[in-house]
């Protein structure tokens, strides 16, 4: 257990490193915290700010907010990565929002498309290319719902009316063309993508004319929001909300569709997993619509059942004895799986670093396998998260916001934690440190980790690496013979 | 003065919660001064600290509301 004096102390030897005006700065963005502290004013963090020029930061674009997280899993439209090749080419299929499809024919997930900018685009501008491009697209893949165009940063630099092709192409082809206004600098983070596509989902999708759903809704029917479908995490989630007895009608966006996009002004209830990236639209939904939405979290049994209960408590006695029918049938097989796992987990110690809604939600799952969670921290979470965050903690935990590289690895090395869940970028600097790690974006390449039976691959997969014997074999550069003691 | 647009809804333990999208602020309304069926707004004290001023309205408003209101 980290105690409040030891992490102070901890913070204040990482922010000796920095030059004055850096340290004043970072100071903001780390606190401890622990469970009692809790008075909703925002936890004395300051999050959302610009990164410093200078420091390590694992954050992304608006770009890859947008196209990545919240446009690009919907797979039944064309989504053009416009501008140079390699914000797509790298980016391409690395997320995992596995869906169910032909790809190339009905399905177009895994691919890219890109508008390839070249010396004389950026010089006589894209916007003709653009138009070809939109037509060359619909006719080899006559089976794509729609087309958004992802802009990259140069298409805002040289000043691109992207508005305007995407009006007259919207016209011709009879399909919606969404122009996203998603250039990587925009903002300070991912943030502000999600923020951008969900905007253009509500101007373009759902305020489209004529495209409203028009059919009755059902006294059962809900959207999964904030779901992106990796490793199947939607599909282990919808069959628990299905089996309860509800009809889930529409997945944002993890092996979603564009006619569940616009179907979903007709659910009763909105379903939110993932709150920081789409919070806006399922705010937008209740003032237009008046659909409630509700945050749940479906990372291990104590809180999938908590989450049952309430979504049930929404509905009527039907999904209420269904929610519980649910909760009786999976919950053998879930304490099985911690009764197995528990003791080869018991009293590990994790410090997470992730970003959207898992540095808070997948406490709980940690929480049931008896491991506790030291560290945590967003990439680019706001202030709300931060207050969501702190009403899961029970012991004292070290918060960081934006991490620097310099930050996380001193953490790592004084607080010497059992396992480190990040992304790929971090994954092999601590392992050489010696240190096991899970990536906790891509659940490195597992999955599902949602519902009952993600919490069977969850607690196998923290067990696997936690308890490999390599840790044992590998000498760290520390320890090897003439090393200086660390 | 720029003048923010907020949005009120409840959570699930019935606070009232503001939420500024410009900000994207979202904080707990501790106290909105006049509370009556007949008058409801006047000052918005938020968890945060800070104030907003809504001109108070006719009558209780169905909450979610969207509405302009003044930086205090």
């Amino acid at each position: 257990m980290l105690t409040q004096d030891e992490a102070q102390k901890l913070i204040q030897e990482v922010l000796a490193a920095y030059p004055p005006e850096a340290a004043e700065d970072r100071a903001k963005h780390l606190a401890v915290l622990d469970g009692e502290s809790a008075d909703g004013g925002g936890c004395g963090i300051t999050a959302n700010r610009k990164s410093l020029p200078g420091v390590m930061t694992i954050r992304g674009c608006a770009y890859a907010g947008s196209k990545g997280v919240v446009w690009g899993p919907i797979k039944d439209m064309i989504h053009i990565s416009h501008g140079p090749v390699g914000c797509g080419q790298y980016s391409r299929a690395g997320r995992r929002n596995y869906y169910v499809g032909y790809t190339g024919v009905n399905t177009f997930g895994t691919m890219n498309f890109t508008s390839d900018f070249q010396e004389k685009d950026i010089v006589f501008g894209g916007d003709k290319k653009l138009a070809k491009l939109l037509d060359e697209a619909n006719t080899l893949f006559p089976l794509n719902k729609g087309i958004s165009v992802q802009s990259e940063c140069p298409v805002g630099l040289i000043g691109d009316d992207i508005e305007a092709v995407a009006k007259k192409k919207s016209a011709d082809l009879a399909k919606p063309v969404v122009p996203v206004r998603c250039e990587g600098f925009r903002g300070v983070s991912q943030s502000l993508g999600h923020h951008i596509a969900n905007d253009t989902i509500r101007d373009y999708i759902l305020d489209r004319p004529n495209a409203a759903f028009t059919g009755e809704a059902g006294p059962y029917d809900v959207a999964v929001i904030g779901d992106y479908n990796i490793g199947g995490d939607a599909w282990s989630s919808r069959i628990l909300l299905e089996e309860m007895g509800l009809n889930v009608v529409a997945q944002w966006s993890g092996d979603g569709t564009l006619a569940e996009l616009e179907r979903t002004p007709k659910v009763r209830l909105n379903l939110v997993h993932c709150y920081r990236s789409m919070n806006y639209i399922s705010r937008h939904m209740e003032s237009k619509y008046g659909i409630p939405w509700l945050e749940y979290n479906f990372f291990g049994p104590t809180k999938i059942a908590d989450s049952l209960r309430r979504i049930a408590a929404k509905f009527d006695a039907r999904i209420q004895a269904g929610a519980e029918a649910v909760i009786a049938k999976y919950q053998p097989m879930a304490d099985a799986i911690t009764e197995r796992f528990r003791p080869r987990l018991q009293g590990k110690r994790v410090m997470l670093y992730v970003g959207g809604l898992r540095p808070r939600h997948v406490i709980g799952a940690y929480e049931d396998l008896g491991m506790e969670v030291v560290g945590t921290g967003y990439e680019f979470g706001h202030n709300d998260d931060y207050e969501r965050t702190q009403e899961e903690l029970k012991n004292t935990t070290l918060i960081y916001d934006d991490a620097t590289g310099y930050e996380l690895e001193r953490f790592v090395e004084q607080v010497r934690p059992d396992l480190i869940g990040s992304g790929i970028k971090e994954k092999y600097v601590f392992q050489k440190m010696g240190i096991p790690f899970r990536q906790m974006h891509s659940w490195d390449y597992s999955g599902p980790y949602h519902g009952y039976d993600g919490y069977a691959i969850f607690a196998r997969d923290m067990d696997m690496t936690i308890n490999n014997p390599c840790w044992k074999m590998m000498t760290p550069p520390w320890r090897q013979p003439g090393a200086e003691a660390a | 003065m720029p003048v923010p647009e907020i949005m009120l809804r409840r959570n699930e333990r019935g606070d009232l919660l503001c939420y500024v999208p410009k900000k994207d602020l979202e904080a707990v309304v501790r106290e909105v001064e006049f509370d009556q069926e007949d008058r409801w707004g006047g000052t918005l004290s938020l968890a945060n600290g800070e104030k907003l001023y809504l001109e108070p309205l006719a009558a209780k408003p169905a909450i979610p509301l969207t509405v302009r209101v003044r930086k205090l």
